[in-house]
């Protein structure tokens, strides 16, 4: 986990969703808009495993730097070679997206850029991910 | 070696080396003889069947096999009478299974439900067939069946097709053959029913070659094996789809004018249209043999992995 004040460069049609996604892991955030981009300034922002799997594939576009003694230093958010419960399955034949069943989704990272997952129990690509797959729920205790 | 293969799962046909695939196939030729007669090998080890779905190669097979090495089979062979229809989970009904028994064989129309039943289960799990995805048991019976006809797998010339999209024989098979050299593939499909992009992008990460095509005529005569399956209706999420496509590939005597001699066709069944009766009588038929060396194969799995 990284803490740190960033500056996030995001087209402003992204803005919005973004500043929801780190709105509770930053101290403080303000926004400028020009010329068609949204400047995100975040105070002592926590980039934990969650919102760097979010950034990374949600944002691919976004420019992140970390401010570093007052420098700005570009930020590759991580994504790790697998994805475990951060993001749920959208194959609703999948037995990871049964309410009953308690599995914890998880997806082989098959490609950075342009994102492309594979999930590990239906074996299906998750091509594009969306804000909505982020909602899951945990079924057992990790 | 076969103590390695001792309690281990087998979901999908990649989860074994093209070494241990062979191991069981060398068993399996030894099984042929107790077919009928039978050992007691496994006496005491009880198989548990849980079939979501139905089937009737599969599950027969497998029971005769467990029968005929001298195990006990219990389970069952419909949900319908279970505790699944209350609303019992997967994964409660596998830990019961699991209690009970020595080995477990799973069919369920749901995908990754195997592999969930292996994480639950501290017994060997059996996939027997998930959703659209694998069919292990089948694969295995499938290349057995190659490998029986033309003593090996390497360089074989194989089509499959009809249903590459739903048909988890299809899938399957396609990630199987990846174990072997030389291999020509042709996926013989209309549009609509090609084989899903996961599986392609995996055959060609293994270096295979393989060809797609809409025409079945043109490929016979290049082929050692052609491989048909059934149009999956019950996997088709659009009755629409299931209306354009049906009836759009069939075997007729005169497309096999054209065979290699030796070419043979095979079938996972039950067929519905897709090989007339009449083709049944040509040299080239093997699908009943196929369906036969499911069991000397089953009874060579079970022997490997069952503890």
């Amino acid at each position: 986990m990284v803490k740190a004040d960033f500056v996030i460069r995001v087209g402003i049609e992204k803005s919005q969703h973004l500043v929801q996604d780190i709105l509770k892991k930053a101290k403080e955030i303000r926004v400028i808009k020009e010329n068609g981009t949204a400047i995100i300034k975040a105070d002592k922002l926590e980039v934990d495993e969650a919102l760097s799997t979010k950034l990374a594939l949600l944002y691919p576009d976004a420019e992140i730097s970390m401010i570093s003694d007052g420098d700005e230093e570009k930020f590759e958010p991580d994504l790790p070679a697998s994805v475990r419960g951060i993001l749920s399955c959208p194959n609703q034949n999948c037995v990871s997206s049964q309410p009953k069943e308690p599995v914890i989704p998880e997806f082989v990272v098959v490609s950075r850029r342009p994102p492309l997952l594979l999930c590990v129990y239906c074996g299906r690509y998750l091509h594009q991910a969306r804000e909505e797959l982020f909602n899951v729920t945990k079924k057992i205790p990790s | 070696m076969a103590s390695e293969m001792k309690g281990r799962d087998f979901i999908a046909i990649t989860d074994f080396t093209r070494g241990e695939l062979e191991s069981i196939f060398e068993l399996a030729d030894s099984m042929k003889k107790y077919a009928k007669s039978g050992l007691q090998t496994l006496h005491g080890k009880i198989l548990v069947t849980l079939f979501f779905e139905p089937s009737t190669r599969t599950r027969l097979s497998f029971e005769t096999a467990m029968l005929r090495l001298g195990g006990a089979v219990t389970g069952f062979a419909d949900p319908s009478y279970s505790r699944v229809v209350t609303g019992e989970s997967l994964a409660d009904t596998v830990r019961m299974a699991d209690s009970y028994g020595n080995v477990i064989l799973l069919r369920h129309k749901i995908e990754g439900a195997a592999r969930l039943a292996a994480e639950i289960a501290s017994i060997p799990v059996i996939n027997a067939g998930d959703g659209t995805q694998h069919h292990p048991t089948q694969t295995l019976t499938d290349l057995y069946t190659i490998r029986n006809e033309f003593g090996s797998i390497d360089g074989i010339r194989i089509a499959i097709l009809g249903d590459l999209k739903h048909t988890r024989s299809a899938s399957s098979l396609c990630l199987g053959l990846t174990h072997y050299k030389d291999v020509q593939l042709y996926l013989v499909s209309p549009e609509e029913l090609k084989a899903k992009e996961e599986v392609k992008d995996y055959i060609r990460g293994r270096g295979m070659d393989f060809i797609e095509t809409d025409n079945v005529e043109n490929v016979i005569p290049e082929v050692d094996v052609l491989y048909v399956t059934r149009l999956q209706k019950e996997r088709m999420s659009d009755p629409a789809e299931y209306e354009r496509v049906k009836g759009s590939y069939f075997i007729t005597r005169q497309m096999l004018e054209r065979a290699k001699k030796g070419m043979i066709i095979m079938h996972h069944l039950p067929r519905i249209d897709e090989i007339p009766i009449d083709i049944d009588y040509t040299p080239h038929a093997r699908y009943f043999q196929q369906a036969s060396l499911g069991l000397p194969v089953r009874m060579a799995l079970l022997s490997k992995i069952v503890e």
